[in-house]
């Protein structure tokens, strides 16, 4: 029966093998070319982009291919004064690249070159009375601001000793942005999308709170994400996005219904989105690889079970053995 | 960073690109420097602004020069008279729209219109209102245009009956609909809203919206949107909290209370033969959020005498008779179907019946559409679950084949289907529970069965038994043989657990039985038939003296 889906077609020819070493090159190189134009011109996210291909890389077992010293002094040169991080040194600060600067040096196990007080503070101050957090001072609300808040401070080690948020109210606030269908939106009756999802039930996952989640109806809207090619598409009626390999399988994960989805389709979905050529992901296949999509295709594949690399954390997006080690515990619905 | 197409091109149309972009790259380069420079020194003139202007042209993400905008907006109106600053804000707000023309889903864009509005003076939320219509003509799925919506409305007070009215005229089109059947899903229950729930909307209206979305899916029965928010419309609210059941111990005198919906601190009430108690209750389980709660009475109990417990919590109460001569009474709610459904209303139920008729045609019109399959089964299971089983059971086996990527969901639909409606016939008060040979492929609502003493899950399809039995707090026998279990990480901390059969099963890890040492009742094991058999060498003379 003929279904009029958006979707693309996976061509025969496509790649079917995991260009390990290809993506290792790759990833390696980017950003070595400081003229190099895309490079430049996302600056406005280099902290960001750090930590997606340092993370990539160590899911690869390569992270020795970058220079950590270098990447370390970067970070803490985008610490600002109030606490907060901003993408590159001269960018205002911002919860999302606050994040990022926590991940990438958690990944170095370098914490101590921040100011951690001065972060944990920032952080506290974004907190709205409605237990929602703003990304800065110019107070845009999002739930992926509750995320990078909650995941900052986890990482910190203060989301229970010594934390300077309201989980409570931070709780109920992630909650008024759930929507008829089980998902979540931005804000309060903003429509439900993958990539908030992801952030609202990472940060329940954390604060273990997903009792509050409906698993059931969620994990149905979120399985209703593959398409006929194997692809997830963000929400319904869009094209399948490698990205959404993460957000919506690292969802499933936590809500312990990864087998609703059909893994070997995603995962050829996955390898057909390579670059033979270049090494790296891109959105799906035929496109233009980018760090971004490499990582999440590469983590997408982990979570399918993918033998060569290593075991990534389905909340943090981070290696396993790194959460392990900072003793971090979140909460997983029993997968059947 | 999406959608580009890679394109072949030659070393020369490479090296052309490559120049071309190298130039475009010093210009926004300098201008980035210059406007850093006006960033630090705070120096909001015009040129600081005509350099912000073009690199948020090329980059409308780029964050710290909409910030210095607004930076030079706030300093700008201490200096500025009223009409200056109207002119400039206009003059802001074109701009903006012209980067949302090329980027209309920019965070950055749509949140600097958001701040330019709330400090305009005089902001004409109309014309906001209109804007948003034009982007919403260019594509109805914008999501940050909705939330500018909603941004707009709320600040202009523009009743909730105009937006429905919006959502009829879009819906109406018959055009990528779900952000509008979203946006009703707010709007309604917020101008109807159901008496026992605020969320969801009242019966007279909710009837007449099963009717407009029926006629949606039965105009095209692919567009996804209207399937579900159906599902939404057929689904329920919010559970309440219920005591599922009361175990009581007569010496030591101990109470176990167990709800249906976890909590992270008990707080019910108490009473023994009506007076009420002064207790501490504590959680059974390891979790935060517990099912389980147990308190130690004080008082005790008097021996040879009977004495009436009960519990209250909410609306909830259940009380349970410790006999003369027992030592421990057992109490279960009645699981009825209104346990996993709404109670449905004469008028509903009358609804629902002429949907599944309809939409039986629309199947043999259109047989395979797994929209229209999994509909058939939701209606079927709210108007009559039991008189429909088998066809329920039959159609989510032909979905297994039809929509085969989600196989796994529908085989675990019909495993949560075959559970309630044995929970729902069998005497829980008897505390046995027999779902063997159901073909299950997940088990669950163990929390609201924790009195079973005996539960056969046999003969069926279970992979893993990674829920937490501890919820079965009196459980002493559990037959699991004949699955195909690997994992039995959801068998520890099962304090009466007695005796297990896994008999043919494929658990092939040792190391899986380390979870039943927190079992201290345990005295009997059978593990015949699993290839963790086949190497004697697995078992180590601890492993076996243990079980002794």
């Amino acid at each position: 029966m003929a279904t009029l889906v958006k979707d693309v077609s996976l061509k025969q020819e496509a790649t079917k093998n995991f260009l390990q070493q290809k993506h290792v090159e790759y990833l390696s190189s980017y950003g070595k070319d400081k003229n190099d134009y895309e490079y430049c011109m996302t600056e406005y996210l280099r902290l960001s982009g750090i930590f997606w291909g340092l993370t990539a890389l160590d899911l690869l077992h390569s992270k020795n291919r970058l220079c950590e010293a270098d990447i370390v002094e970067f970070v803490v040169s985008c610490q600002k004064e109030c606490g907060g991080f901003g993408p590159s040194p001269r960018h205002d600060d911002s919860i999302l690249y606050t994040l990022s600067a926590i991940q990438v040096l958690c990944t170095y196990d370098k914490l101590d070159k921040i100011d951690v007080n001065k972060a944990v503070e920032y952080i506290g101050k974004l907190q709205n009375e409605d237990g929602s957090f703003s990304g800065d001072k110019w107070n845009e609300i999002d739930t992926r601001f509750s995320f990078c808040a909650v995941a900052s401070l986890s990482l910190l080690g203060r989301l229970w000793d010594n934390c300077p948020i309201n989980h409570e109210k931070c709780v109920l606030f992630i909650l008024s942005c759930m929507n008829f269908d089980g998902g979540f939106g931005c804000r309060p009756c903003s429509e439900s999308h993958s990539g908030q999802i992801y952030c609202c039930v990472g940060a329940l996952a954390i604060l273990g709170e997903l009792h509050h989640v409906d698993a059931n109806l969620l994990g149905w809207w979120l399985c209703e994400r593959q398409l006929p090619s194997g692809g997830l598409n963000g929400r319904p009626e869009k094209l399948p996005d490698v990205c959404y390999s993460w957000w919506v399988l690292s969802t499933l994960q936590i809500l312990g219904k990864l087998n609703w989805i059909d893994n070997e389709g995603l995962k050829l979905f996955i390898l057909a989105s390579q670059d033979d050529e270049t090494g790296g992901i891109a959105d799906r296949p035929g496109d233009i690889v980018d760090p971004f999509h490499t990582l999440f295709g590469i983590a997408g594949l982990s979570l399918l079970g993918e033998p060569d690399l290593k075991q990534v954390n389905p909340v943090f997006c981070m290696s396993q053995s790194i959460i392990d080690k900072l003793n971090i515990k979140i909460q997983i619905l029993p997968s059947q | 960073m999406h959608g580009r197409l890679k394109v072949k091109t030659t070393a020369e149309q490479q090296e052309e690109k490559r120049k071309e972009r190298q130039k475009k790259l010093k210009i926004f380069q300098n201008a980035s420097n210059t406007a850093f420079e006006k960033i630090v020194s705070k120096t909001y003139d015009a040129e600081g602004m005509e350099i912000t202007k073009l690199l948020l042209a090329a980059n409308s993400d780029y964050s710290s020069m909409w910030n210095y905008r607004k930076n030079a907006f706030l300093h700008l109106k201490t200096l500025k008279n009223e009409d200056e600053m109207k002119s400039m804000f206009d003059n802001e707000l074109q701009f903006i729209e012209s980067c949302l023309r090329n980027n209309p889903k920019s965070y950055g864009c749509w949140h600097h219109r958001c701040f330019v509005m709330l400090h305009m003076m005089k902001p004409n939320w109309e014309r906001e209102l209109q804007l948003c219509d034009l982007f919403l003509q260019f594509d109805e799925r914008n999501f940050h245009c909705w939330d500018y919506r909603r941004f707009v409305t709320n600040h202009s007070n523009v009743p909730h009956e105009k937006e429905i009215e919006v959502t009829n005229k879009i819906i109406a089109s018959n055009f990528s609909n779900y952000s509008s059947w979203h946006y009703r899903s707010k709007l309604l229950p917020q101008v109807y809203p159901d008496p026992t729930d605020s969320k969801r909307i009242e019966e007279k209206k909710l009837l007449e919206e099963l009717e407009l979305v029926q006629n949606a899916f039965f105009t095209d029965p692919n567009d996804q949107s209207a399937w579900f928010y159906h599902r939404w419309l057929l689904g329920r609210g919010d559970k309440e909290q219920y005591i599922v059941s009361l175990i009581v111990n007569r010496s030591p005198p101990s109470v176990f209370c167990c709800l249906r919906k976890p909590v992270k601190m008990f707080n019910g009430t108490l009473s023994v033969d009506d007076t009420t108690q002064t207790v501490d209750w504590t959680s059974s389980m390891s979790e935060r959020y517990s099912h389980l709660w147990f308190c130690k009475l004080e008082d005790g109990f008097k021996k040879g005498q009977q004495h009436t417990v009960s519990c209250e919590v909410e609306s909830s109460k259940l009380s349970c008779c410790l006999e003369e001569n027992c030592q421990k009474a057992t109490v279960c709610l009645p699981i009825n179907r209104e346990m996993f459904q709404d109670h449905t209303s004469q008028a509903k139920l009358s609804v629902l019946e002429d949907e599944l008729n309809s939409c039986n045609e629309l199947n043999d019109l259109e047989p395979g559409n797994k929209w229209v399959m999994l509909t058939l089964v939701l209606l079927m299971r709210a108007v009559s679950p039991k008189q429909h089983s088998e066809k329920i059971s039959t159609m989510l086996d032909a979905l297994t084949e039809i929509d085969s990527q989600r196989k796994r969901y529908y085989l675990d639909l019909r495993s949560k289907y075959a559970i309630e409606d044995c929970i729902v016939e069998t005497n829980l008060n008897e505390n046995r529970l027999n779902i063997s040979g159901m073909k299950l492929t997940q088990i669950c609502h163990l929390e609201l069965v924790p009195t079973l003493t005996h539960l056969n899950i046999s003969h069926n399809c279970l992979q893993n038994l990674t829920v937490p039995f501890a919820n079965l707090f009196c459980l002493e026998v559990l037959e699991a043989n004949d699955n195909k279990i690997t994992n039995i990480s959801g068998l520890k901390d099962v304090p009466n657990l007695k005796s297990i059969n896994l008999d043919s099963n494929d658990i092939s890890d040792v190391k899986q039985f380390e979870y039943l040492k927190t079992c201290r009742c345990l005295e009997k094991l059978s593990i015949r038939s699993n290839p963790v058999c086949e190497s004697e060498k697995q078992f180590p003379t601890t492993f076996l003296l243990h079980f002794q």
